[in-house]
């Protein structure tokens, strides 16, 4: 895809129903260690697609990096909890790397099963430009949906990046005074998910309201 | 690439009289994620603070206790041979 970011696209004998926002947990080695991986596609049938990111270079970067197209890989799923409300209110989407990969079906699903018309806010954030992918896919998003706004946050930009740097919990203090009301849903590295959960409380919004994803 | 062996498993269908291995959780680890409750449902639940506890050593047999233990996304699950003292996994 870009950078160190690679997808995988799985293809199962048998019908694969999940929710967007559920992983799968990957057979990743023979004595049973397993790695888990956020499913990046909208339900399809029989297909899922796996975002990797393997720049860590442990167990599951050397498994999916091992594998060739055909290969077979066994899965456990779908798993997990992390998953849209019926009704959710305004949501706010915060990710850190390839904590966008529940993202990119919740937001799909809102906005092109659910006809949700009410405000999603996506705020990603990345270290270097040349590591975006999906950049076209959540532009048409938002060209196709007004009720869709779309943010990068690099933290380490080049000179040319107009748009927000520095940590996404900065970004969203410039979007707003007050996300009340909002309901949000948190992926990425931890100490992301405690500080922008910190930022939000002070913000407005219900600690009921703040949904994470924290195995990144 | 294809997909082999997706399991669905919500707990076993004869309940296991006796099992060897016995289930541990470790409460600061667990971040609720429920792999184990969907793997072994009639061993896991998940309580109030959205953390696992074991509701019953041997409501699921023992590959069932290990793939839930396996399938933990932060290896919050220990895993015991009684016979013989032997941690099973994390290995």
């Amino acid at each position: 895809m870009a950078g160190n970011y690679w997808q995988f696209d799985l293809e199962s004998p048998e019908e694969l129903p999940f929710l967007a926002g559920q992983y799968v947990s990957v057979r990743a080695a023979d004595d049973g260690r397993r790695r888990s991986y956020s499913i990046a596609s909208v339900p399809d049938g029989n297909k899922i697609e796996l975002l990797i990111d393997v720049t860590p270079m442990g167990l599951g970067s050397k498994f999916f990096l091992a594998r060739n197209e055909g290969d077979t890989v066994e899965i456990l799923g779908p798993l997990g909890r992390f998953t849209l409300p019926p009704s959710p209110k305004k949501v706010l989407f915060v990710a850190t790397g390839s904590g966008i990969v529940p993202f990119r079906p919740m937001i799909r699903e809102l906005l092109e099963k659910r006809g949700f018309t009410d405000e999603i806010h996506l705020d990603w954030g990345m270290r270097y430009e040349e590591d975006l992918f999906w950049i076209d896919e959540f532009k048409k998003l938002e060209a196709d949906h007004p009720n869709f706004k779309f943010d990068v946050v690099l933290s380490k930009p080049t000179k040319k990046w107009s748009a927000c740097s520095g940590h996404v919990n900065d970004c969203l203090i410039k979007h707003r005074v007050s996300w009340e009301g909002w309901e949000a849903f948190l992926c990425g590295n931890q100490e992301m998910i405690e500080e922008v959960a910190v930022t939000l409380s002070g913000l407005g919004v219900r600690r009921e309201d703040v949904h994470f994803e924290k195995f990144f | 690439m294809a997909v082999a062996d997706q399991t669905y498993t919500v707990g076993s269908e004869n309940k296991p009289t006796k099992t060897k291995y016995q289930v541990k959780v470790i409460n600061d680890k667990c971040i609720g994620a429920a792999s184990c409750v969907a793997v072994a449902a009639m061993t896991f639940k998940l309580n109030d603070a959205n953390k696992a506890d074991i509701i019953d050593q041997d409501g699921n047999v023992d590959s069932e206790k290990l793939l839930a233990a396996q399938s933990c996304p932060t290896a919050a699950i220990e895993v015991i041979d009684m016979a013989t003292g032997e941690k099973i996994w994390p290995k």
